[in-house]
């Protein structure tokens, strides 16, 4: 059995590649290694993917299998048998006081030695993109390191590691994390963002009662220029993961030297055509759905945290960069507005407060039901997994990334910020919001700000906030990318970055999930 | 008290420092050449010449000599009536008690830090400014005006203890050519700003720059002077004159030159004032 919307031909839950496909599975490699639109790097990670999949998956239950083979399910690409994390938050900081063995690194002695040693480990990062899919809180990192060099010195090269950075890892995953406290890295950052506008995410961990007002408003000034930093709740994701936390990936939360075993989601739009009224979903269709996620989220993390050898064998693991019990798992979701509106008759998310209310009532039974079901290796979470509210993947088509608003239906900011504030508390795993503004905003930062300080309030945990005329740098859903990078892939060509390819495809597939509303102001 | 308000706005990134409500007031005492709002300057006198073309049915009659009934139910927002109203008028304002603009506040309380009062010209309503801004500070919000600046300064001292700070025009520096462009001559402004600096209101000067009134660098270096030797450091912003949205004569101005703008900036800042930026 397989899905025919996300699988190859010669894939198979069941049985994996069997005599008859093979013909199947030649024309793909063949197909795949002349592919001019992907760069060689992509073909080969494209191909590497491709050959886990000859492999039958585990043993789910025959209702898993039903329901990932028609979407309810979805386990988003990941090899049948996880063999590495999906995300890894390294512990930097121990690699600058330690160096370590198994890269031949001393202890960093100035911002050289520290930049030459972030830029080593990132190579070894061991995620599902074959890239860091975390930067480290690159302020408190290298702030102590920067009066080693002389001013200018210590200015140049920062300038040049995050010009390295982006074009090492051009994927659009990696991401870096500065803030709440202000420093003379976090601002030249902030600072090189306005300018260079390099296509790396970054995170600007706000707590307007730790972080100096000054910084904050440099932080919402590169964000109308950039697209980036995205403003992130420091106060409530303290409260859930410790003050030693990462923002990964797109927006994705773990523990600093943790890390994700897999992210599989429940697509809450099919979930709904299942159910055939609001109190059946919450009461029937829900527990079930989420029983099929957990199973496999269950049966994947035991198989990554024993059979896999990862933790045994990883000189990450070894040398303390990652630690087994700071893992943990997502259980994802997407497709709420379609959820809501499928078993509202007429009333819409967004629009309705009857519609709002059932929306809230889905996320919190999702989570509740999640905490329910112990998951192997995920000391992190008390062994269960964690929500995530997922950005969406370009062949979702019909159904809106996370829990947002679908475009065309935001109501006025206000409202929106109100409609899908309070369901971040149960999105433990990351969640995010797009609000776009009118070039005066530019101008006005302190608006902004405000404007952050309100969402907070109502519980809000991550909002992206971005000029609606746009710079270089544009945020599709969860990916940030180069402008001038999709217009390339657009018209066929490779590119670096694996953000275009994925922003590329959602222009062609899922156009109304582009054009946010722009906040006139 | 009650205030006539022409239009309320939940958010705004351009009436002062941080996201603000606004308040539009009905009513203002001038009548510039280049009004991008003309419908806002009069009190509508109940004339009936705009009811008959109301595509919506929403106009009627209201009191003798009082301003039209408007049923916003029926109202298509089309425009037809500010556009044939002879007597710069909008039959669409509306009457708000100190506590319903309050209650209309409060929830946007959380995202905005503050309330600007603009318009028309607020300063004609002091009386129920006096009554408004306690209220609005009892919130926790600051209250901010935007203003001509030619109202006499009692009006100004009146709500003086409220209010946070001013936003204050300064059109064209020579009197004559003020009273051209506006139907005013601009000495009460002078002394209102001097009033306004002392007592640490002043947040902003706005200088338009329009073409054959203030767009020259002797007209900045005057203007900017005289708010240097209030105080260097008062905010001043050169707003770029742009005919789209006016009628009568300034329709045919010509908006100015980028290059012209940042010369003015530079005039403004070699002539003493230390914080000068110019609108987009
Ligand atoms: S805008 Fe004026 S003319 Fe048009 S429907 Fe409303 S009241 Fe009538
Ligand atoms: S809005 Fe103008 S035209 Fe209409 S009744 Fe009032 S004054 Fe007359």
């Amino acid at each position: 059995m397989r899905n025919p919307a996300t699988m190859a031909a010669y894939e198979d839950f069941r049985t994996g590649l069997t005599a008859d496909k093979v013909d199947d599975l030649r024309n793909w490699v063949s197909g795949v290694l002349r592919d001019t639109s992907l760069t060689p790097d992509q073909r080969r990670a494209t191909l590497a993917a491709g050959a886990t999949k000859v492999l039958p998956h585990l043993p789910y239950s025959d209702a898993a299998v039903e329901a990932l083979a028609d979407g309810t399910v979805c386990m988003l690409g990941e090899a049948p048998l996880p063999f590495w994390p999906r995300y890894t938050a390294p512990d930097y900081a121990r690699l600058l006081s330690h160096g370590s063995d198994y890269l031949r690194l001393k202890p960093a002695g100035d911002l050289h030695e520290a930049l030459a040693s972030l830029l080593s480990l990132y190579q070894y990062s061991a995620t599902v993109t074959l890239e860091p899919v975390w930067l480290g809180n690159l302020d408190t990192l290298l702030e102590p390191y920067f009066d080693s060099v002389p001013e200018a010195e210590a200015r140049r090269a920062i300038k040049s590691f995050w010009a390295v950075v982006s074009r090492l890892f051009p994927s659009s995953f990696v991401h870096a994390n500065i803030g709440p406290g202000e420093s003379r890295v976090g601002r030249l950052l902030l600072e090189l963002d306005q300018t260079t506008g390099e296509p790396i995410n970054t995170s600007f961990k706000y707590d307007p009662a730790v972080t100096p007002e000054a910084f904050a408003l440099e932080a919402a000034r590169c964000a109308m220029a950039s697209a980036k930093p995205y403003f992130h709740n420091h106060a409530l994701s303290t409260q859930d993961w410790g003050p030693d936390y990462a923002i990964a990936s797109c927006y994705n939360l773990m523990p600093v030297g943790g890390g994700i075993h897999t992210l599989v989601r429940l697509n809450l739009g099919k979930v709904a055509q299942r159910a055939s009224s609001p109190e059946q979903m919450l009461n029937e269709t829900i527990p079930a759905a989420v029983a099929w996620l957990c199973e496999v989220i269950a049966a994947r993390s035991a198989f990554l945290g024993g059979e896999s050898g990862f933790f045994t064998h990883s000189f990450l693991v070894k040398e303390g960069f990652l630690r087994p019990e700071a893992f943990t798992a997502y259980a994802g979701m997407f497709g709420l507005a379609e959820a809501v509106n499928t078993l509202m008759g007429g009333a819409r998310y967004g629009k309705d407060e009857q519609a709002n209310q059932f929306a809230e009532a889905i996320v919190a039974k999702v989570a509740a039901c999640v905490a329910e079901i112990p998951v192997p290796y995920c000391d992190a979470t008390g062994g269960r997994a964690t929500l995530h509210a997922q950005v969406g993947i370009d062949s979702d088509a019909a159904y809106t990334p996370a829990a947002r608003i679908p475009t065309g239906e935001e109501p006025d900011m206000y409202t929106h910020l109100a409609v899908v504030s309070p369901h971040d508390r149960w999105l433990t795993g990351g969640v995010s919001n797009i609000f776009e503004f009118e070039e005066t905003a530019a101008d006005n930062p302190r608006a902004v700000l405000d404007i952050v300080h309100g969402a907070f309030s109502l519980g809000n945990r991550n909002l992206a906030l971005g000029p609606s005329t746009g710079g270089e740098l544009i945020r599709v859903t969860g990916y940030l990318m180069r402008r001038s990078d999709l217009a390339q892939r657009q018209s066929g060509e490779a590119v670096r970055g694996d953000g275009a390819l994925f922003g590329s495809a959602f222009f062609v597939n899922q156009p109304q999930h582009l054009h946010r509303r722009v906040r006139t102001v | 008290m009650r205030a006539l308000v022409s239009r309320l706005l939940t958010h705004s990134f351009v009436d002062g420092p941080g996201n603000r409500a606004v308040i539009f007031v009905q009513g203002c005492q001038i009548a510039c050449l280049y009004c991008h709002n003309p419908q806002t300057q009069q009190v509508c006198n109940g004339c009936g010449l705009c009811v008959a073309g109301c595509p919506g049915g929403a106009l009627a009659p209201g009191a003798p000599g009082g301003p039209l009934a408007w049923d916003p139910a029926q109202c298509l927002g089309c425009d037809q009536c500010i556009t044939v109203c002879p007597n710069s008028a909008d039959p669409r304002a509306l009457s708000y008690s100190p506590q319903d603009l309050l209650a209309w506040l409060r929830p946007l309380s959380r995202f905005v830090r503050g309330v600007t009062v603009s318009g028309g010209e607020p300063m004609l309503q002091a009386d129920f400014l006096a009554e408004f801004f306690p209220l609005v500070h009892g919130e926790g919000l600051s209250t901010m005006i935007e203003t001509n600046g030619l109202v006499e300064w009692a009006a100004y001292e009146r709500i003086l203890p409220w209010l946070d700070g001013a936003l204050v025009d300064l059109k064209v520096w020579e009197s004559d050519r003020h009273r051209t462009l506006t139907g005013m001559g601009n000495e009460r402004l002078l002394e209102n700003l001097r009033h306004l600096a002392a007592a640490g209101k002043l947040t902003e000067v706005r200088m338009p720059v329009i073409p054959g009134y203030s767009d020259t660098a002797e007209h900045v270096r005057a203007a900017a002077g005289f708010l240097a030797g209030l105080d260097p450091a008062i905010p001043v912003k050169l707003l770029r004159f742009r005919p789209h949205g006016t009628t009568g004569p300034a329709a045919g101005w010509t908006a100015p030159e980028e290059e012209l703008m940042a010369e003015l900036v530079d005039v403004a800042r070699g002539a003493g004032l230390t914080t000068v930026s110019r609108s987009r």
